[in-house]
């Protein structure tokens, strides 16, 4: 074609045309079809294994659990019609009428299959170490089993309501990593890093549910791309809004941001090979620490001050003087750096990451407020993987750690609080904490209510005053959507990252 | 023929060293692609777990014999499995590649479309008010990270005018329209700094060009001017800016990096930083045994051009 005004203005008309339509198309999108935009394409589809949070949404979207939280925190039975702890060590289950994604029954078959491959060598699940306690599931009729333990476990219940636990058919990963599950969806296309397209599950047990057509579910790994495809109307639903963000989507008029401040958590966990193996210099670092300053400028004031353990207060386990152990008190500090022997001045170094913003954000403050109280802090800040292998390694006299809880039990936080189990980069390590092993392993086995309540709280006094690890701030966990997209409701406290489990009622209005 | 032969095995020297280097140094990073895949989202690895997954995933063999089989592999046109997910990693790489040979192809060619036509014109006019404006705009475009221009456009485009998707990526099968708009933005926004390159190459080369005899010869001949231009002056300054056009292509194989970021653009190199993140050796080693073939062969490519067309280079 030879190059004249005329082809030019052709092509420059064909050009504009183009923009033109493209503009309508991408206005154009089906009304009942959901597009979410996730912050991750989930590494694989291998069930049980923790893909992270953005994998669970996928991961609950598709599979039910045998029992999940409502938006009280409350467990309610999903699978499962009920439970009841008939003997100190088995819990008798029945479930519902419930059926796969192929239309064939969930039974008692299935579960007992699903819970051997969790507990197999190299399954990779998630919850391998967490059911060791249950020592065999004993098939009672096609809708009813026993999980058996090898002592009282009252862990039993929160542990079936835990994220990825779900109950496939069995054998049905042979064909497919995924398996067959009995979730709202079922994958109906999915090209790894690009999208999956889920399918309505007709046979799924909620009267009614799924209301959409479909949904789409569109990775977009950059935080900022992902907000930029909702304010374009790419997308109806991101999750993991991030928190720069949050006030701008708050104000926009076309979008509603779904949050809770009090969703994971960003603590201290301390090395006691070195000088924290002295408790008052836990505590000194934990009270010199101002945590609303963490909250605004390392969250935009989308959080919450961490001042006692993750306990939610509609928990029964919640105790109003325990709640604000580790406050702003410098001169408290200072003189417990001056009873320790530190009284001209503590060096220490602190581990965290500098690749993502809230671990490098949270390590300079943290130096920034300690040097007040007369503790240097020499941060070490690599890549992420780096910090993980330094961080096992037991390198630095402290670490900054981000982490959610994934049960509201009040064992929930053992892991994190006891540093005489195996150290690995997110526990303290290398002190212990005298008795509070022994506590944690007597509420787990407690299956009264009212002495479980006195054993934890017990626990929290010995945490109180040992500072096994210290508490800064709660992150906000936010979902942001168009004013559209109906139905969207978020689990309490440190369980709203697995909102997804409540994901069955999205629609499009 | 041996000149071209001594050509191809260095080549294949550079890109043996390329791949040993990349084995080594992703060997020698800290950082433990079983812990962290045990450690997702804040999980507490097990470390007998950890030892088993070493194990199972070959880790725990000493370097020389990881990196024997590894070469092994890559002679037979193995690239492995991903140590995340177990999938092939030449199958990964193979659907991602056309994806980032697109963008940049499409970008290649914009910046080829704007850069060429202002280089001549500016070279014709070298002190009109357009070449000192051209100049000026040229500067600036290679001045702004393609981030920030990247974030610009979709800004204006999608967020306030609405014309355009603000990124993704849809394959061409399922929806053809999709996926031409989605290209458009990312494309752009590579060629914009692009053509910012080709045109102060073809400038320069024509500047050049432009006083010698033959050129003088053809306007003495009254060959029309725009003859003169574009058959005798153009098509003799352009051996540079192919030379550069190449290997800035070769070289945007692996950087295209942050625009597939903000435009979530599922490309080669938005695998290869997953990798680097996640320690997945076979990934990483994958994307740049392949980035690195392409972009040697470009060279190769280049130098046989040369030598073709300039008998002293054989020499």
């Amino acid at each position: 074609m030879k190059l004249n005004r005329r082809s030019l203005l052709q092509v420059a008309t064909a050009s504009a045309a183009l923009v033109a339509l493209g503009g309508r198309f991408a206005q154009a999108q089906g009304t009942e079809v959901l597009r979410i935009g996730l912050s991750t394409y989930p590494p694989h589809l291998r069930p049980w294994v923790n893909v992270g949070y953005s994998g669970h949404l996928l991961c609950a979207l598709i599979n039910r659990n045998l029992i999940n939280y409502d938006e009280a925190g409350q467990l309610v039975g999903d699978l499962a019609e009920s439970w009841t702890n008939d003997t100190p060590t088995s819990w008798l289950f029945t479930l519902r009428d419930a059926k796969f994604h192929d239309g064939s029954p969930v039974t008692a078959a299935d579960v007992e299959w699903t819970l051997a491959q969790i507990a197999s060598d190299g399954s990779g699940a998630y919850m391998f170490d967490a059911l060791k306690p249950i020592t065999g599931i004993e098939v009672v009729d096609e809708r009813s089993f026993r999980i058996m333990t090898d002592a009282p476990l009252a862990t039993v219940p929160a542990l079936m309501a835990y994220p990825f636990l779900s109950i496939l058919k069995a054998d049905s990963t042979d064909d497919e990593e995924q398996g067959i599950g009995a979730g709202p969806y079922l994958i109906g296309y999915a090209e790894k890093g690009v999208s999956i397209d889920l399918e309505p599950n007709k046979h799924y047990y909620k009267e009614g549910l799924p209301p959409l057509k479909g949904i789409t579910i569109t990775p977009y790994v950059d935080e900022s791309a992902r907000v930029a495809a909702l304010k374009a109307g790419d997308v109806d639903l991101i999750d993991y809004v991030p928190w720069s963000a949050m006030a701008a989507v708050d104000e926009d008029e076309a979008l509603d941001l779904h949050k809770v401040d009090a969703g994971a958590f960003m603590y201290l966990s301390f090395n006691g090979s070195g000088v924290f193996a002295d408790p008052r210099l836990r505590q000194a670092v934990a009270l010199g620490l101002r945590r609303d300053e963490f909250v605004e400028s390392v969250f935009f004031g989308y959080g919450a001050e961490m001042t006692g353990l993750p306990r939610s207060p509609s928990s029964p386990y919640y105790n109003e003087a325990l709640a604000s152990i580790w406050g702003y008190d410098p001169d408290k500090a200072k003189a417990l750096l001056k009873e320790a022997g530190y009284e001209n001045g503590l060096e220490v170094s602190l581990l965290s990451t500098s690749q993502y913003s809230m671990h490098r954000d949270v390590a300079v403050l943290v130096q920034a407020q300690l040097a007040e109280i007369g503790i240097k802090v020499n941060l070490t800040m690599p890549d992420w993987a780096t910090k993980v292998n330094l961080g096992t390694k037991g390198v630095g006299d402290f670490g900054v750690q981000g982490i959610g809880l994934d049960n509201l039990d009040p064992d929930g936080v053992t892991t994190l609080i006891d540093p005489s189990l195996s150290p690995t980069y997110l526990r303290s390590r290398g002190f212990e904490v005298e008795g509070l092993s022994e506590l944690l392993e007597a509420g787990r086995s407690e299956l009264d209510e009212a002495r479980r309540i006195e054993i934890y709280r017990q626990a929290d006094e010995l945490v109180a005053a040992a500072t096994p690890v210290a508490g800064i701030c709660y992150r906000a966990t936010g979902f942001a959507c168009r004013k559209e997209v109906t139905g969207l409701t978020m689990l309490p406290d440190q369980l709203s990252p697995f909102s997804s489990v409540l994901f069955d009622k999205l629609n499009l209005s | 023929m041996g000149w071209f032969l001594r050509r191809v095995a260095q080549s294949l020297l550079m890109l043996w060293v390329v791949i040993s280097l990349v084995f080594l140094s992703i060997n020698f990073v800290p950082g433990d692609p079983a812990e962290l895949l045990l450690a997702q989202d804040g999980g507490s690895p097990d470390p007998i777990m950890v030892e088993m997954l070493r194990e199972e995933l070959g880790l725990n063999r000493p370097m020389l014999e990881q990196y024997t089989r590894k070469m092994g592999d890559l002679l037979q046109g193995d690239l492995g499995t991903s140590i995340v997910d177990g999938s092939p990693v030449g199958q990964e790489v193979m659907r991602r590649l056309p994806r980032t040979l697109e963008l940049i192809g499409a970008a290649g060619i914009l910046s080829l479309l704007i850069g060429i036509p202002a280089g001549v014109l500016s070279a014709l006019r070298p002190r009109s008010l357009f070449s000192r404006i051209a100049a000026l705009l040229a500067g600036t475009a290679q001045s702004i990270p393609v981030f920030v221009l990247g974030t610009l456009f979709v800004i204006l485009f999608a967020t306030v005018l609405g014309w355009l998707p603000a990124g993704g990526f849809t394959p061409f099968g399922r929806d053809p329209g999709r996926h031409m708009m989605l290209l458009i933005l990312p494309a752009a926004t590579i060629a914009l700094g692009l053509s910012a390159i080709v045109f102060r190459i073809t400038r320069a080369s024509m500047l050049d060009v432009l006083p010698l005899d033959f050129i003088r010869t053809a306007r003495a001949k009254g060959v029309p001017a725009r003859r003169v231009i574009i058959r005798h002056a153009l098509r003799n300054a352009l051996m540079p800016v192919i030379t550069v056009f190449a290997l800035q292509l070769g070289g945007l194989l692996a950087g295209t990096v942050l625009v597939e970021t903000v435009f979530n653009w599922p490309g080669l190199s938005g695998m290869l930083v997953a990798g680097v993140n996640a320690r997945d050796y076979p990934v990483v080693t994958g994307v740049i045994v392949v980035v690195s073939a392409f972009y040697i062969g470009l060279n190769l490519l280049v130098d046989v051009i040369y030598g073709l067309t300039d008998p002293r280079v054989r020499k």
